[in-house]
Formats: C-alpha cells, structure tokens, sequence
C-alpha cells in the first residue's frame, strides 16, 4: 500500500505543479470511482484540482483511447480557428505507453504535445473477478493492504482479504510489459514481466485441440456477442471515424446477431489488430458480455513475431509490420498446384 | 449469383457442385487465366472470377463476404514476388495474406477454404491446375457451412 | 385479486407445470456460472438467490434482431403471427416496471408496433421481489421499489418458507387459476410478512435526488458539467444495450440479389454515428453532447412527454460501464 500511496503523492504533486505553470492544459488520470473495484477517467484541468487523481490496483482503464480524439484534425474552418491542440499529461502503466507509442507510429497523436507520465504497474485488479470471488456478498469498498492484497468490506460490515493473484485481470497475468517503453517521467519501481510464456501457452492450448473443437469454442465464445461494439470501443487502436464495420455503402457485415456476421465482426477486428494490439485488455473489460475478447487479436500478435518480428509499441519510429514487406518473407501458406 | 445457379442446374439435382470466387490480379493471374483459355486449356467451370488491379487490393473482408455469400472456397492469385506491376502490392499482400490464413484456420475454418497462389500472365497451364486443385478441394469440403449467412 | 402461495420448495413444481403452456424462462446458471434469464429446460432447477441479470428482459419485447420483412425476388412479405407464448419467472420490479416504458414508446400516443405488442401480448410477466438491493439500486428514487408490482402480471415476494403469488393483471390472474390446484390462499399474516420484508429492502436502497430533475436540466443544459462528466464517454453502446428501457433501433436491409431480409437491430445514442446526417453534419458531435442527450432523454424530454422518467434504477449501467459514468452524480450535480 505504501508504494500504491507514494505514487498516488506524486502523482498530484506533478500534477499541480505542471497545470500550475501551465506546462500542459491537460492532465488525464484515475479518480475514485463510485463502486469499488474500479477508477474512472478524471480530466483535470486546475490546479485545485489535482487531489481527485488516485493511484491503487484498480486503475485498469487504458487511457490512451481518450488521445486520439484530443487531437483530431478540424472537421471544418469553424474547428480549425478553435484554439490549438492541448498539451496533454497523461498517466501511463506499460501496456498503456506501449499503446501510445503504437499511436504516435499512426499519427494519431504528436509526441511533442504528450508528457508521459509513466507509472510502473504491478498488475491491476479485474472488477468483475474480485465480484465473482465474494460471490454472493455485495462490496461496498475495497482498497488495497499492505501485502498488496485487496480487502474488501461488505454488506454486513465483515472485511474480505482478496489475495491479489486471485482478482488480477487476465490481461495483468500474462503481462509482458510492466514498465513503460516511453516516458517523461516515470514513478513506481520497474518490475520484470510476469511469465513471459503465460500468452504463448494459452494459445498453443487452444492449438491443440482439432480444428472442429476449435470452431466449437470459437462459435461459443462469440454465440454471447450482443453486438454492442464495447470492445472496438473501448479500443485505443480503434480510432477510425468510419469504422469497416460500420459502413452501409457497401455493408461488409449485418448489424445484428446472425452468427455469420458476430463471427466476421470479430474475425475482422482482430485482423485489422494484427500488429498493432498492445495487449491491454480493455476490450476484454469492456465487454458486457465476458466475452474474452483478447484471444483472436494475442493469436495475430504472436504470428507477427513469430513471422516478421515485430512488437507493437515498442519504438516510435519502427514501421508497423503490414506497412511493410521483406523479399524474403515466409510464404509456406501459398497453395501450388 | 445467377452463373452459379446456372452452374448448379447444368448439374444434376441431386449433385452439389462448389462455387470458388477467385480474385485474381489484373496484370499477371488474370492474364494467365485469359491464356488458358485462348490456349484450350480445359478447367472446371466452378470458379467465379473478379479481377482486381493488383492482388494488393484485396481487402480480407471481400474474402469472409464472399465466405458469408456462399461460396465453398476464396482464391486470391496474385504476381511472382518481384513481378508486380505496381512493384511491391504482391508483397504487402503477402504479409495479409499469411495472417488471415493463420486466424481462420486458428478459429477451426478449414484452410482450404481461403487459399492464396502467385500465377504469371505465361502461366496459363499452371493457373488451370490451381482451379483444379482448389475446386477438388473444395468439392472434398463440402459446402461451406461455417460462415454462410442464410437469407 | 386474491393472492395466493406456495411453498418455495414447491416452485420447481410450478414452473414445471407452467411448461404445459408455454415457454419458460426462469432465472438459471448458464456455463459462466452466471445467473440468467433462460429457458427452463424439463428438470432444471430454478436459481431464487440472485441479484439481477445482466441482461435486462427487454430483449423478449424488443430482440436485439428482429425480422420486419422478408423479400424474396424483389417482393416484401411481413413475417406471420407466430403461436409464441412465453412466460418469464424471476423479472426483478424495476425490470417489470421498464416494460411499462417499453409500453408508451411503442403502443400508446397513435403508435401501435405490431411486432412489440405482438411479443407484448405473447408475454407472461411473473416478477420476484427483491430482498438484497445492490449499492447500484436506486428504484425508490424513479417512481419504483423492491416489491413494487407495476409491470408484470404477477409479483412474487419471497417470504421465509413460502413464496407469496400476488396477481397484478386479469393475465396473472388467469395464469394462476390454471395452477390453482398448487396454490393455498395466502393468509393475513403472510401478506403482513410481505410487507415488512419489501419495506426492509426498501430500507437498504439508497436514494438519488430526482425531484424535480426536468426542470433542473432544463436550466442547466449549457452547464460545464456535461463537458467535464461527457467526456470520458467511450461510446461503447453498454448502457444502452443492458438499459431495461432504452430502445433505439436501427433498421437495416441485408439483401443478396433480391432476396433477404429487413432487420431491426438495437442502437445506442452514445454512439459516435447515431446523429450523423447525410451531409456529414454531427448536431451531437463529441461526447459531451451525447452524454446530455442521454441523461435529458431519461430525466427530462421522458418525464416532461411520459410523465415518468426513462430510468427504473436498476444500475446496470453504473456496474457495467468500463469508465465508470455515474448518471447518479450527475443528478446531484445538476441544480445544486
């Protein structure tokens, strides 16, 4: 708890120092949220109020999805004479920077309006994990002990100790990237990733098993899809205004929930992910529907390493891998007749 | 779709024949297919062709809707690497292509069902044996079930 | 009305029996684990310890994907009448009394939709008091409550062995005479036992200022807190797809050479694209403009035109949204 509390400090002093002199217009962190287990957003954009950010194990949200859109291009001459872009400071933990990092190689935000402040992340609880652990038992707070375990209190007032590997999101267990690649300042002590190899498992086990039971679990996963469009959403590669999916003229996929087109919905995104998926999670946390919204995109992931050696979010000035092409590139997939 | 149903009818009722959509590149596969045919060279009349400037155009949604619309089997040909005629498409595509095929067949869709080839505007023998072989494939398949959306 | 009872250990009994007539859906663990809204399947026991579903039963009035037309070689035909009857056990009061929303949007005021009253007509609604009210429950404070019956056509309050059956519509009444043989009278004392209960969940829930919320968003349409609270907004569509009253549409044509279908599909306002115009104009272009629209929609243009508000306090979507939007914040903010 004491680093949590630390870093918490600092970050409001940054805070209040750098709106204070106005080095940035913009500070973007995690405040208290209404029920436990969770942060929200908060865009602080005084001084005074640099006490509302807060730094504990459920700052999951990836702030980088809120980016993009500070820094749109003007839609017309009306917007163009609205003042410039702010400077934005935005906290980031690992998978958070690596996903900026991802959209400065797009050009979707300019470095030079970013300050980093990077937070090293010791893994972030998962809402509705730590829920499903209490089960029956409502949570009415929760916060963090020194162990770095989470205790809860419920209804009846009794405290429920919640050990931290218990409620860590699933993306925070296979983590490879627990500190920053990218920052101006950076709080909390670097840590070594988790089981480097926790990813790779889980897709060789899907792997494993014969193309018909593959189909099968893949068709029972997305059969729960209500087509909400929380995990494009929730995204912070997804930036495009007129998403493929969306599009009516021509319309590449049904709006609803016919099988075929939930199946083409999530076959699609993942693709247009390949490379560039930062393996945050928050597709997986925004789903209303539990979906595990991860796997198709860790799957991509993987094939652009394995292939063409690339990691998403790893340096600013690295060309993304289907923006590319070798001579020499692997080709055993081609038919010959 | 009114050419496959012409297809199915030539055949009997009671046969099932595969419908293949091949996306072919203007400027080396489509040429090849075009010779086969001034050649004589007979292959199975299955295939549905739309040809594109460069197989660099093909976006992998044209492959899953023409999966939704029916057809039992995509082919994408494009030119030999360092042949393009807008020099590197083949290649950009080629990066696409190898990670589709990874999804799809990672998600349980056989792999013959999407298949990708590189056929020059010479090769027109060579193209009749692709459409052979994808054809024959595809009629081992069966119809494509999985990702068909029935209206 | 008279209202009857059965003992608890009787229910699996009832719902059995009700599986003579129609199609049941009753409160279930489906594989997640999760409690859900699901077909009772011959033998299945029913769940009666559960908070809500996640999601809300307006999908059986108002399917995510609904058919309106079918077209075959360019020529439309409107679905036919089904012989559909379902029953749905286990609707929590404020999800019973969303359906009363769903109601006025869609067959009062000259509408008349005939697909909604059809699955309206088709519907038995058998709602279960609540005991346990979550920290995200604010029924009492939108015209609601725990055991508050309007909506369905039976209300059920759990009482400590039996369950009490209290019919609220001639249909409830029916449905029960046609297990009467199940059912014993309910006593005086048992309808006392129901009252103190549902006025003991009343107790836990905690209240939102509501009062007078037209008219305090009226005045504070130009307000900063819509920037401020908007613009975290994500637009992910969760509020309004677990939302029990919300029920914006979009309609869509899925057609291959002449022949598909016309499809109503679920829509959410927060959405980027739900106001484009044709001509690229946005009136509700950023989030903050959405995120008003939303809470004016619920709490003023609803209660100003529908003389109810829009919102039954469930608090899905407090629970659900993953940045953690509070309409109930905004409620006390607004007029303060």
């Amino acid at each position: 708890m004491t680093a949590s509390h630390d870093i918490e400090t600092r970050l409001r002093e940054t805070a209040e120092g750098f709106l204070g002199v106005k080095k940035v217009d913009l500070f973007l962190g995690y405040e208290k949220a209404s029920l436990p287990f969770r942060t929200t957003p908060v865009f602080v954009t005084a001084p005074e109020e640099a006490g509302r950010l807060a730094w504990n194990p459920f700052c999951a949200a990836n702030l980088a999805v809120y980016l993009p859109r500070l820094f749109k291009a003007p839609a017309d001459a009306r917007e163009a004479k609205a003042a410039s872009p702010p400077t934005v400071a935005v906290v980031v933990k690992g998978c958070d920077a690596r996903s900026v990092v991802a959209l400065i190689q797009e050009h979707q935000v300019p470095r030079e309006k970013l300050v980093l402040i990077g937070v090293a992340c010791p893994g972030m609880v998962d809402a509705r994990k730590a829920e499903n652990v209490l089960g029956d038992r409502e949570a009415l707070g929760a916060g963090e002990d020194a162990g770095g375990n989470i205790r809860a209190v419920v209804e009846d007032g009794t405290e429920v100790t919640l050990r931290r590997e218990q409620v860590l999101a699933d993306a925070c267990l296979e983590c490879r990237s627990p500190t920053p690649v990218l920052y101006d300042m950076l709080l909390g002590t670097p840590a070594e990733p988790r089981e480097a190899g926790a990813a790779r498992r889980r897709i060789a086990e899907f792997e494993s098993r014969p193309p018909e039971a593959r189909w099968a679990r893949f068709r029972q996963m997305v059969s729960k899809c209500i087509r909400c469009n929380a995990c494009r959403q929730a995204c912070p590669m997804c930036y495009c205004r007129d998403c493929l999916l969306d599009q009516a003229r021509p319309r590449w996929v049904g709006a609803g929930t016919d099988f075929s087109d939930v199946a083409i919905f999530h076959l699609l995104r993942a693709f247009h992910m390949a490379g560039r998926c930062t393996e945050c999670g928050a597709c997986a946390r925004a789903c209303p529907m539990g979906i595990d919204a991860r796997l198709l995109a860790r799957k991509l992931g993987q094939e652009v390493e394995d292939l063409y050696g690339y990691r998403p979010g790893e340096a600013i000035d690295a060309t993304p891998p289907l923006s590319a092409f070798a001579m020499d590139d692997p080709q055993e997939f081609l038919t010959e007749p | 779709m009114s050419q496959t149903q012409s297809v199915q009818d030539a055949a009997s009722p009671k046969t099932w024949e595969p419908t293949v959509v091949a996306f072919l590149c203007n400027w080396c596969s489509y040429a090849g297919a075009d010779l086969a045919g001034v050649s004589r060279i007979q292959y199975p009349p299955n295939v549905r062709i739309i040809r594109v400037p460069c197989s660099g155009r093909i976006n992998p949604a044209f492959l899953l809707r023409a999966l939704q619309n029916g057809a039992d089997a995509v082919l994408v040909s494009g030119c030999h690497p360092g042949d393009c005629h807008y020099i590197s498409g083949n290649l950009a595509a080629r990066r696409k292509f190898a990670l589709l095929k990874d999804l799809l067949n990672f998600v349980g869709i056989e792999p013959e069902r999407v298949q990708f080839t590189w056929v020059s505007a010479s090769e027109g023998g060579r193209f009749a044996a692709v459409i052979e072989k994808v054809v024959g494939q595809a009629r081992k398949l069966g119809p494509n079930k999985k990702l068909v959306k029935s209206l | 009305m008279t209202e009857k009872r059965i003992p608890q250990t009787d229910v699996d009994r009832f719902l059995a029996r009700l599986r003579e007539q129609a199609t049941v859906y009753a409160p279930t663990k489906d594989d997640a684990g999760d409690v859900v809204l699901g077909e009772l399947a011959s033998g299945e026991p029913v769940v009666l310890e559960y908070r809500n579903f996640r999601l809300s039963p307006k999908a059986f009035l108002l399917p995510q994907n609904l058919t309106l037309l079918h077209l075959k070689d360019g020529k439309a035909e409107e679905p036919g009448p089904t012989d559909r009857r379902v029953i749905l056990f286990g609707v929590r009061p404020c999800d019973a009394r969303a359906i009363l929303a769903l109601d006025q949007v869609f067959l009062e005021g000259g509408q008349h939709d005939p697909y909604y009253a059809h699955l309206r007509a088709t519907s038995v609604l058998i709602s279960l008091a609540c005991e346990r009210p979550m920290s995200s429950c604010f029924c009492t404070s939108v015209g609601g409550g725990p055991g508050d019956g309007a909506g369905a056509d039976v209300l059920a309050v759990p009482l400590d062995a039996d369950l009490l059956l209290m019919p609220q519509t001639p249909r409830g009444e029916a449905l029960l005479s046609s297990v009467a043989d199940l059912l014993q009278d309910a006593s005086p004392p048992a309808l006392k036992e129901a009252q103190e209960r549902i006025h003991a969940a009343e107790e836990l829930v905690a209240p939102v200022k509501v009062e007078d919320c037209a008219p305090r968003l009226r005045a504070a349409y130009d307000s900063p807190l819509w920037e401020a609270a908007g613009r975290k907004c994500l637009g992910c569509g969760t509020c309004s797809f677990l939302c029990p009253t919300c029920h914006c549409f979009d309609i869509t044509d899925e057609v291959r050479n002449g022949t598909g279908r016309r499809v109503r599909t679920w829509d959410c306002c927060a959405y980027p694209l739900f106001t484009l115009h044709a001509s690229g104009h946005n009136p509700r272009p950023t989030a903050k403009e959405r995120w008003r629209q939303r809470i004016m929609h619920k709490f003023r243009y609803a209660v100003e035109n529908c003389d109810r508000p829009f919102c039954v306090g469930c608090g899905r979507c407090i629970r659900y949204c993953p940045a953690g939007m509070d309409l109930r914040t905004v409620l006390k903010e607004v007029g303060a």
